[in-house]
């Protein structure tokens, strides 16, 4: 899979997971922060992300992890955590 | 004990407007197909949080809200019951539980009885008291003790309620068929002069099938003059003295 397909893959997910209605995956962009600022997720938002790499990926993140917060930074960080994590995927 | 009903929204599908739940009082049909809810005014992203039952309670209790000038949204308590809560929440959650799934951390959050009052209090900035009450099918008097109660303190004038419910979920139908339509009802209660003033005493258990809410609303349209509500063991007459 390309960098930009797991990218799109990522944003859907998000998406769906957090029922962000009237978001589409043009609108949110790749480098921007998904928290506060950017996107406007937030901590609920955080672990429901958390469930959801796991169930799709299998990733399993621990919650008061620095690097934790370092891969929810933006698409193009999970894309990076995603790759890393799951060679298949990318 | 005399109460005050100051103004009132309530919802089912397709009913919303005083002229609506006057029709529906004369018997007029319901028609549940038509779910839809306007929430435009809502941030989409405290929106998102909202599940049909949530949305049904904002939009009857918003417009109370609305009309309170800014002290008065802060110091007006609210009430919100709801006999059911969240049900289809939790039924879920079992679901993914009995599946060894993962639980979803919003699913949990958003499944407690004071979470829609908790959203909305965070869309409207309320910092007054807010409870959250289930009473077994008497969530109107129930809500009216308590304000009765709120009331009775000197630095409170008015407090809003807000009854709402959803259907079970099919696997509890056997064990409570009620209410078979969603519905919400929110009223404000003061002890003030200006609206429809009622006496509620105890009386003897009068049974009447109708959900309690619609009972009130009826009292409230005055289609009804006197109405009877049972809370648990105790049964009251409430009448209007308008």
């Amino acid at each position: 899979m390309s960098n930009e397909q797991l990218n799109l893959e990522l944003k859907q997910l998000i998406i769906d997971t957090l029922d962000l209605e009237d978001i589409g995956p043009a609108d949110i962009d790749s480098s921007e922060p998904l928290f506060v600022d950017g996107l406007g997720l937030d901590s609920i938002d955080a672990l429901e992300l958390g469930v959801a790499l796991q169930k799709t990926y299998g990733i399993k993140l621990s919650a008061d992890s620095e690097d934790t917060q370092k891969h929810f930074a933006s698409i193009q960080a999970l894309a990076s955590l995603v790759s890393a994590k799951c060679p298949g995927e990318a | 004990m005399q109460l005050t009903i100051e103004n009132w929204h309530g919802w089912m599908p397709t009913i919303a407007s005083t002229e609506q739940w006057q029709r529906w009082s004369e018997g007029d049909a319901v028609d549940v197909r038509d779910n839809s809810l306007d929430l435009s005014s809502m941030p989409p992203m405290l929106r998102r949080r909202l599940s049909p039952m949530g949305r049904a309670c904002a939009s009857v209790l918003l417009p109370l809200i609305n009309s309170d000038d800014e002290a008065e949204r802060t110091n007006t308590p609210i009430i919100f019951a709801s006999r059911h809560g969240e049900a289809q929440r939790t039924q879920l959650m079992l679901e993914d539980i009995a599946e060894c799934e993962l639980l979803s951390p919003t699913a949990f959050s958003l499944s407690v009885h004071n979470a829609i009052s908790g959203i909305l209090s965070i869309n409207k900035k309320i910092t007054a008291n807010i409870s959250a009450i289930a009473a077994s099918g008497s969530e109107v008097m129930a809500a009216l003790f308590e304000a009765a109660g709120l009331l009775s303190q000197e630095n409170c004038s008015k407090v809003h309620c807000v009854i709402v419910d959803n259907p079970l979920p099919a696997s509890y139908q056997r064990y409570c068929q009620q209410p078979q339509y969603p519905l919400a009802l929110a009223f404000s209660v003061s002890r003030g002069q200006n609206g429809c003033k009622i006496e509620l005493q105890t009386a003897e258990s009068q049974t009447d099938d109708e959900l309690q809410p619609l009972q009130f609303i009826r009292l409230l349209l005055g289609q009804k003059k006197c109405i009877h509500l049972n809370q648990g063991r105790a049964h009251w007459q409430l009448k209007r003295v308008c």
